[in-house]
């Protein structure tokens, strides 16, 4: 074969390049997100992973931390956390309907129950200081405090893109055929809900 | 290439704009494999034409709104499960942790594939996520059979 | 021999391409910019590493302690030598030849998220600066594997963490960069490539990000708690607050070991591709080279703990050998791959190719001595020694810092537009060359002879060897001089080159040099296998080229075989 040609067969119309243009736009930042989120995972893994070696050679004084602090209260902050992450995917599928108030409102639902995450966690870590479990007391505190405050950082960033999201939605930055924005904050919002539901297990359940 | 076709099939989309579909009989159909036809699609007089049901379709399938609903039911109910067992059963249980585990990366899975669309997405957002997990599991398993202060007796 | 003085159509750089110094010193989203931005950042901070590493020698050079002021100011010597050339020299290095090359190896006008990719790059200089002013606060003095204790409990000044924080920040710009070249190599393949299509340096930056984005993310959070312990009283190095000490070495490893490839496979890459034009032949093994670097890059996650060896549980050495040895079968594959690369090649020997067989030949004996150290009996013997010492650098030099100077030599004109001078080249080549050997292979005694490693006054019977080292390591040091130099020769001479200096396949040669804003004037269209040569196809390819782009070599008397007789040998090119 010794024909060679440095001309393109051009098989395609403007407007297909268009969208494929633009198809390429969203599978490029949906890629590069998840690859971020997996970035992600393996940084929360080695803080996880420091409570749980722990957990698995000294059982007694985890227990013994659970049994003082109870549970009740971190299971409702784990129903707040599960309904704003509902609340997100209503978002987004608002948006895809083309119903940008719809979206408003329940990426704010997201953004209210982010914060009383926030203050709920706050009350709570108040409420172990108070019994002397601090970051500085030693085994147990430093392991669950830097998990869960690390978690917590993801959250308060994840409130205040809600907001920027909701802003930007209100200016009419969201279509039905352009929601790009509102998916890849979804992802984040699921990816820190998805963190908590395993560290609401391996830190405060087993 | 497949990914070329996927990219097509995705370009299709945009350019057909999948989000929000009307055409119950339409949806029926996978878009990814039968691909569909951009001017019946995108045609304004069909998109007005119904009434608007209660699905949207991502990526060429078609999702209930209620599927969400259901999910978070679900979730909802695996986490009072998990809290009750985690009360009520002894430390002493064997399958306790395993049990408390297996529920909660149950719940990881049903928000990764509903929430995040895994199930309809890109298969290489799965493989993308699933492989540092793998990494991490099989590091903290490295690192619990390494004696966290050294090795030998009184560890 | 007659020089062709009149202009010729096609070669002359168009304005947009044009070469302005401003350009590079400010934010820019355009590739090629940051390209060059990186590599001239690293190279800055090569010549600090390598003014480091002159004054360790200096101080080896003697028995006594003489240039440093005390054992604490050698140490932060080999530190900061360590750290900087490694997050601050050959990482960056070879992003920026990932930045620079892989768009226009693809076809692509950019990558796939520019303004992420300049963002990357500006977390350099900040945290190099940071990581460098730790000086003036007490430097980092643990090493660059900053075990704990040694980085919290015996280092009180603030410069350790310091040296956390930019290390943070190099790990961060390195996640991004790789994550913006994964989706720029999946999703921004032109028309007519496959994966099995792209140039195996697009495969090894592949590899190497895939690692980034899974490995790079333990040393993040093994530095946030590092950072935690010195600034936030936690205590999670120091056992005796109910701490765990291993843990850093775990997590250090996890991240370092894989960072090992994330170093050397994009040499591997620029190796393939310096071979297999220089040598005017095919790739041997093209699918082997592809996937074994995805295999380095898979298998690299198993291995770390054979930095471990003497901390390790005994049950687990045997596991971990196995792993590390593994590791050696698809290096090996890409060795003699290479071998078959050039094996009955048209070989020419200019600065490139010559930077590559040293490559080559210098990496063998560094991954040779990598099998002995994977060996537990042996490592338990020299564990720590300067064995050890010369193993990783005849990995780093010998492969990683070789493989750059052949990409340097090979991708220059591409970059400037102008010609590096060969005979500078050579003289620059056999010089580093040889001293590299004199430098490095002594350590293999001196750690066989029982010399440990990180110490600044050391037992008399070790001179001999130590001064043919320190003196092999100065002509080192005064060799790089030469490449500098040549680089600003070649800035003020401006003897231009061609679109195609090499007559090479791939498509970052299928444009001008350097190439216009957009990379390609037009869709450029790739040859079937980017390593065709010598085959006719390849031969009208490379003329339709030259008829669009102008002549390869605007200077006749560079190479008047080919320019002289384009068409009595086809099946040379």
């Amino acid at each position: 074969m010794t024909e060679v040609s440095l001309e393109k067969s051009h098989g395609h119309s403007a407007a297909d390049a268009h969208a494929k243009h633009e198809a390429l736009r969203v599978e490029n930042f949906k890629l590069g997100w998840w690859l971020y989120l997996a970035s992600e995972v393996v940084l929360f893994t080695v803080l996880i992973a420091t409570f749980v070696v722990f957990r698995i050679d000294h059982p007694e004084v985890v227990k013994e931390v659970h049994e003082k602090a109870g549970v009740l209260l971190v299971a409702l902050n784990t129903f707040i956390l599960l309904t704003s992450s509902w609340a997100m995917v209503m978002g987004l599928r608002e948006i895809q309907r083309g119903n940008v108030s719809g979206l408003v409102r329940w990426i704010g639902l997201t953004a209210v129950m982010g914060t009383i995450f926030l203050l709920l966690q706050w009350v709570e870590y108040n409420t172990l200081g108070a019994e002397g479990i601090t970051l500085q007391s030693g085994q147990f505190g430093m392991r669950f405090y830097a998990p869960t405050a690390f978690h917590g950082v993801h959250v308060l960033i994840g409130v205040i893109w809600a907001v920027w999201v909701m802003w930007r939605a209100r200016n009419g930055k969201y279509s039905s055929t352009n929601y790009l924005g509102v998916e890849v904050f979804g992802l984040y919002w699921h990816f820190v809900d998805v963190v908590w539901i395993v560290l609401f297990t391996l830190i405060y359940l087993v | 290439m497949a990914d070329e076709q996927v990219l097509e099939a995705r370009a299709e989309e945009a350019a057909a704009s999948a989000s929000v579909h009307l055409d119950p009989a339409m949806a029926e159909g996978n878009a990814l494999t039968q691909g569909l036809e951009p001017e019946h699609a995108s045609s304004p007089a069909t998109m007005l034409a119904h009434s608007v049901p209660d699905t949207t379709v991502v990526f060429g399938r078609v999702i209930p709104a209620n599927i969400y609903v259901v999910v978070f039911g679900a979730l909802a109910i695996l986490t009072i499960i998990e809290v009750i067992l985690a009360e009520i059963l002894p430390e002493s249980v064997f399958f306790r942790t395993p049990l408390l585990v297996v529920m909660s990366l149950a719940k990881a899975v049903l928000v990764m594939l509903y929430y995040m669309h895994l199930k309809e997405d890109n298969k290489l957002f799965a493989a993308a996520i699933i492989l540092p997990l793998l990494i991490g599991v099989v590091s903290c398993m490295f690192l619990l059979a390494v004696p966290s202060t050294g090795y030998g007796p009184g560890r | 021999m007659a020089t062709i003085s009149a202009p010729l159509p096609g070669i002359q750089v168009s304005e947009e391409g044009k070469l302005r110094i401003g350009d590079y010193l400010k934010w820019s989203v355009d590739h090629k910019i940051i390209g060059v931005q990186y590599a001239v950042t690293a190279l800055f901070f090569f010549i600090i590493g390598g003014a480091l590493a002159m004054a360790i020698r200096w101080e080896l050079l003697t028995p006594a302690l003489d240039v440093a002021a005390d054992g604490t100011a050698y140490n932060q010597f080999f530190t900061m030598h360590g750290t900087v050339m490694i997050f601050l020299w050959i990482i960056p290095m070879m992003a920026g030849f990932g930045n620079y090359l892989v768009p226009l190896m693809l076809g692509a006008k950019d990558m796939a998220f520019p303004w992420l990719n300049a963002f990357a790059f500006w977390l350099i200089p900040p945290a190099g600066v940071l990581m460098i002013l730790g000086y003036f606060a007490g430097q980092a003095q643990a090493g660059w594997t900053a075990y704990p204790p040694l980085s919290t409990m015996f280092s009180d000044g603030d410069g350790q963490t310091m040296w956390a924080i930019a290390i943070h920040l190099l790990g961060a710009s390195s996640i991004l960069g790789a994550l913006n070249f994964i989706v720029t190599i999946r999703n921004m393949r032109p028309e007519g490539m496959g994966y099995f299509q792209m140039p195996l340096f697009v495969w090894a930056m592949l590899a190497t990000s895939i690692i980034i984005v899974m490995a790079t993310p333990f040393l993040a959070g093994g530095l946030t708690l590092l950072i935690l312990d010195r600034v936030a009283g936690t205590a999670f190095f120091n056992p005796a607050q109910g701490g765990d000490v291993l843990l850093w070495q775990n997590v250090f490893w996890f991240y370092s070991h894989p960072a090992v490839y994330i170093m050397v496979l994009p040499g591997f890459g620029m190796l393939s591709e310096v071979l297999s034009v220089h040598a005017r032949k095919n790739v041997f093994g093209y699918r082997a080279i592809a996937l074994s670097s995805m295999a380095i890059a898979l298998v690299g996650f198993t291995v770390w703990a054979h930095h471990m060896f003497t901390s390790l549980t005994p049950s687990l050495r045997i596991p971990f050998m196995v792993t590390s040895m593994i590791i050696a079968v698809p290096t090996g594959i890409k060795i003699f791959s290479w071998i078959g690369t050039i094996w009955g090649g048209k070989i020419r020997f200019n600065s490139a190719m010559l930077f590559g067989l040293g490559f080559l030949s210098m990496f063998v004996i560094g991954g040779i001595s990598g099998v002995m150290l994977a060996a537990v009996p042996f490592d338990l013997h020299v564990h720590d020694t300067y064995f050890v010492v010369s193993h990783f650098h005849f990995v780093l030099y010998g492969g990683s810092v070789l493989a750059i100077y052949a990409g340097i030599y090979h991708w220059w004109p591409k970059v400037t537009g102008t010609l590096l001078n060969e005979s500078m080249g050579k003289w620059h080549f056999w010089l580093t060359y040889v001293s590299f050997f004199f430098t490095f292979f002594p350590m293999h005694l001196l750690g066989m002879l029982g010399m440990p490693r990180r110490v600044a006054v050391y037992a008399p019977e070790f001179q001999t060897l130590n001064s043919i080292v320190s003196f092999a390591s100065f002509v080192l040091g005064i060799s790089t001089f030469i490449l500098l130099y040549n680089m600003v020769y070649s800035l003020i001479k401006r003897k231009q080159a061609g679109p195609n200096p090499w007559r090479a396949l791939t498509l970052e040669w299928a444009t001008s040099s350097p190439p216009p804003a957009h990379n390609f004037h037009g869709d450029p269209v790739p040859y079937k296998n980017p390593y065709g040569y010598g085959t006719e196809a390849a031969y009208r390819y490379l003329e339709a080229q030259e008829a669009e782009l102008g002549k390869s070599w605007p200077n006749l008397e560079e190479e008047p075989a080919r320019a002289l007789k384009p068409s009595s040998s086809p099946a040379g090119d």
